[in-house]
């Protein structure tokens, strides 16, 4: 009789890999069978078994703590998702595809004259060559220029995606400024303001206008080409009425509301060429050049297109008559609520046109909304507000923003990590002039982030050593070393104590001299924040008075700055060897605009980082010690 | 009257051109929804690879606008997931190759929590990070990269396709970093 095999008198244990593939129920089906029975009557592959699981709870108890706690604003984070695509896909519509889907495309049409030539395998390649080159230039593949269509088109989707909403009323508000560039002098001179409010139930619309020398004009009406008229009268009314321009727009009807609509509309009666776009910062600029001589006196047409939304930020006309400009811009746009006021505006048989009627005044916008830089101004009480915000060091990196909002008031808001914290915020604020709403949060106090409107300078980028490195991680740290580890430890040695109280005084060294860094980059970048704030164009209208407080909160930044990169320099000198100080004096430079200032804070940051802090990759540490003692000596002057 | 001077949007920019252009709007909001959908599990990867939030959520972004552009070509994609896994998974280790390894350290991380507030919790966060991370030092790449993507669900046949492996592979390096995971600890 022959002895039966030895796998049938004792059955081949599941290998480790088998095991797991069984638990997973990856194995293929009849292995799946096998491995199950085999389980069932082997208590050894039980027991591993029960370990192989008590690995992957482990595993994925490790994993979940390593994990940064789930962003609390991911609703932005998903708002600037779509914005990113926005650009991306507007990018990739002005270039051309890629050149090889180009041949492709050219190479399918012509397949059977290409099999043809194909034994002339030279030939082939130099008609290839060619192809690519011609195919190349007659696409305008290097040009990556935004189309005007193409911006107008999206701005006229954001504009009927948003509004009107269904059951509310929509409420658009226009400042009206004429901008002299004559003189030289881009300080635009407030007209006048519009407002118009268009009812989605009724399908009426109140309009009011009012002048800067406090004419007004109010009405509902069917359509507001109706009263065109009168509102560019009492717009105008300031001198340029009689202008051919004023006179022009009134003879069309046209409604000096900021939307695609109206734009299209001037646009359309004289468009004399083609449309120019260009980006500036993080706004659109589509001009319209007007046909030389055109009747209405118009040069051209300028629409200011929002580059992360699409929204419309501004229209303006240039008259050719007064080379001045005429700046239509809207201050908001929101979609509000149905009240009972609100319903009386657009009651039935009391639709007329007229002087103001004090019932029928229009209720105070119900929420305020938040303006950009782009189209606000500076007032006294921002710059008071900032001066606070400034005294607690809440422009250090914390994500507070101070918010113009379009019915006249302010708004601070941001997040930060304690209520305590939190405290010495409002503390502070409590002595800022003005009206102001102060909404600051705690993380577990928002649900989603939908709270929290967009920085107001949404052309800003994020400071890079701020926001990543705030998540830092330690995924990968054992094994390597602070790349001046060694030079430290000498330095410290040679002062003469134990080792344990050496490496001690290297990590505190490493420790100061990396916060010291992220201060100095968070005081630069509190600089730059301060300049897109109050620019100049933003604080035309400020008096020297005020304007020398904007100029005091600079000049703490810059005191702090030189300040601590000269204690940079002093801690770091004895390292460096004097060889490398000496060389370099303690030259005053002065007068560094914030964004060489900014550039030269980061590159320290970057320098110390990868100089102070553990990396695997060893830099050039001599070189990288060098360069950094320069940039330190530039921002101390 | 007025409607004579609205421009006619087809007229404008002929007919084509405007279904284009509505399709594109109709193909961003399909990748956002997306993006909605897989950004939580594939950041969690992403992050692992990466080990900076901020970079994770941008090499994250970077893949639906690959994503964007693929569908906007028409082109195939068998396995979404697999597909989207892939192209983050490359995109992180190019980015680690490029900056030369994970900056993020001890000292930062220490320097950034004495800014902000209590030193007491954030040590004891610290040496417990640490030791995780300690243990996950002992697997090698394609090791923790199995066991990362098999942890955010993916398939045997999937993470062989993100990784270029064979799921028989895809199981040997799960059960070895299983082990040497479990020993380090």
């Amino acid at each position: 009789m022959n002895a039966p095999g030895r796998h049938l008198l004792i059955p081949p244990h599941l290998s480790e890999d088998h095991l797991i593939a069984y638990l997973d129920g990856e194995l293929p089906r009849p292995q799946m069978d096998s491995a199950g029975a085999h389980l069932g009557s082997c208590w050894s592959c039980r027991s591993r078994a029960v370990e192989v699981q008590a690995g992957i709870d482990n595993f994925m108890r490790a994993r979940a703590e390593l994990l940064p706690e789930d962003s609390v604003v991911s609703e932005p984070r998903v708002e600037q998702f779509r914005q990113r695509l926005a650009r991306h896909a507007i990018a990739s519509e002005a270039e051309p595809p890629p050149l090889q889907e180009r041949f492709e495309h050219w190479r399918s049409r012509f397949r059977r004259p290409v099999a043809a030539f194909f034994a002339h395998r030279q030939a082939v390649l130099a008609s290839v060559v060619v192809t690519c080159v011609l195919v190349a230039m007659f696409t305008d593949s290097l040009n990556t220029r935004v189309s005007a269509d193409t911006v107008l088109f999206r701005a006229e989707n954001y504009e009927t995606s948003h509004f009107p909403e269904a059951g509310k009323v929509t409420r658009t508000s226009v400042q009206v400024e004429r901008v002299d560039h004559k003189n030289n002098n881009n300080v635009g001179k407030q007209l006048g303001t519009l407002t118009i409010v268009r009812d989605s139930v009724s399908s009426l619309v109140y309009v009011s206008a009012r002048s800067a020398s406090g004419e007004a004009e109010t009405a509902t009406v069917k359509d507001v080409r109706e009263v065109a008229k009168p509102l560019l009268h009492v717009l105008f009314s300031n001198g340029q009425a009689d202008s051919s321009l004023v006179q022009y727009l009134s003879s069309q009807q046209w409604v000096p509301d900021v939307s695609v609509a109206e734009f299209r509309q001037l646009a359309a009666w004289g468009i004399g060429g083609e449309a120019l776009a260009r980006r500036q910062g993080g706004t659109f600029e589509l001009y319209y050049p007007f046909a030389p001589n055109h009747p209405s006196g118009i040069a051209q047409t300028l629409l200011r297109v929002n580059a992360g939304t699409y929204a419309l930020a501004s229209l303006s006309i240039f008259s050719r008559e007064d080379d001045s400009e005429y700046r239509f811009t809207l201050t908001s746009l929101s979609a509000e609520p149905r009240s009972t006021e609100m319903a009386r505006l657009f009651a039935p048989g009391e639709s007329t046109k007229g002087a103001t009627n004090p019932a029928r005044s229009l209720p105070e916008l119900s929420r305020p909304v938040p303006l950009s830089y782009a189209n606000s101004h500076a007032s006294e009480a921002e710059v008071s507000v900032a001066d606070a915000l400034h005294r607690v060091d809440a422009c250090l990196g914390e994500e507070i923003y101070l918010f113009p909002m379009s019915d006249g008031s302010l708004l601070v808001q941001g997040l930060v990590d304690s209520s305590a914290r939190r405290d010495i915020i409002r503390q502070a604020l409590k002595s800022a002039a003005g009206p102001l709403r102060v909404e600051v949060y705690v993380p577990r106090e928002l649900k989603n982030g939908s709270e929290l409107y967009p920085s107001p300078d949404p052309s800003a980028p994020e400071p890079r050593g701020g926001d990543s490195s705030a998540s830092a991680t330690l995924a990968d740290l054992s094994g390597a070393t602070v790349p001046l580890h060694e030079t430290l430890y000498a330095h410290f040695y040679k002062l003469g104590s134990s080792a344990e109280d050496v490496n001690k005084q290297v990590a505190l060294f490493s420790d100061e001299i990396v916060t010291l860094a992220r201060q100095t980059f968070l005081h630069a970048w509190a600089l730059k924040r301060l300049d897109r704030e109050f620019s100049p164009e933003r604080t035309a209208g400020l008096s020297a008075a005020v304007l020398q407080k904007v100029e005091q909160i600079r000049r703490d930044h810059e005191r702090w700055i030189s300040t601590i990169t000269h204690r940079q320099t002093d801690m770091l000198s004895p390292i460096a060897g004097s060889d490398v100080t000496s060389g370099v004096a303690r030259a005053v430079a002065g007068g560094e605009s914030s964004d060489t200032l900014l550039r030269l804070a980061q590159e320290q940051n970057d320098l110390v980082r990868s100089l102070f802090t553990t990396s695997p990759r060893t830099p050039e540490t001599a070189t990288s010690l060098t360069r950094l003692m320069v940039v330190l000596r530039h921002l101390g002057s | 009257m007025a409607q004579e001077h609205i421009l006619n949007l087809s007229r404008v920019f002929g007919a084509e051109q405007t279904e284009n252009l509505r399709r594109s709007q109709d193909l961003e909001d399909r990748v956002v929804e997306l993006y909605v959908t897989m950004r939580p599990s594939l950041l969690g990867y992403a992050y692992h690879v990466v080990g900076s939030a901020g970079d994770a959520e941008d090499l994250v972004q970077s893949a639906f606008l690959k994503l964007f552009d693929q569908l906007k070509r028409d082109a195939l994609i068998q396995n979404l997931r697999s597909w989207l896994y892939r192209v983050v998974h490359n995109l992180a280790i190019d980015y680690v190759r490029r900056k030369g390894s994970q900056e993020s350290t001890q000292a930062e991380w220490l320097a950034l929590r004495s800014l902000t507030d209590s030193v007491v919790s954030a040590e004891h966060e610290l040496i417990q990070k640490q030791r995780i991370a300690g243990s996950l030092k002992a697997l090698n790449e394609r090791e923790r990269h199995c066991l990362m993507l098999r942890a955010e669900g993916l398939s045997y046949v999937e993470i062989g396709d993100v990784l270029g492996l064979s799921p028989k592979s895809v199981s040997v390096y799960l059960a070895r970093g299983l082990k040497k995971f479990g020993g380090a600890r």
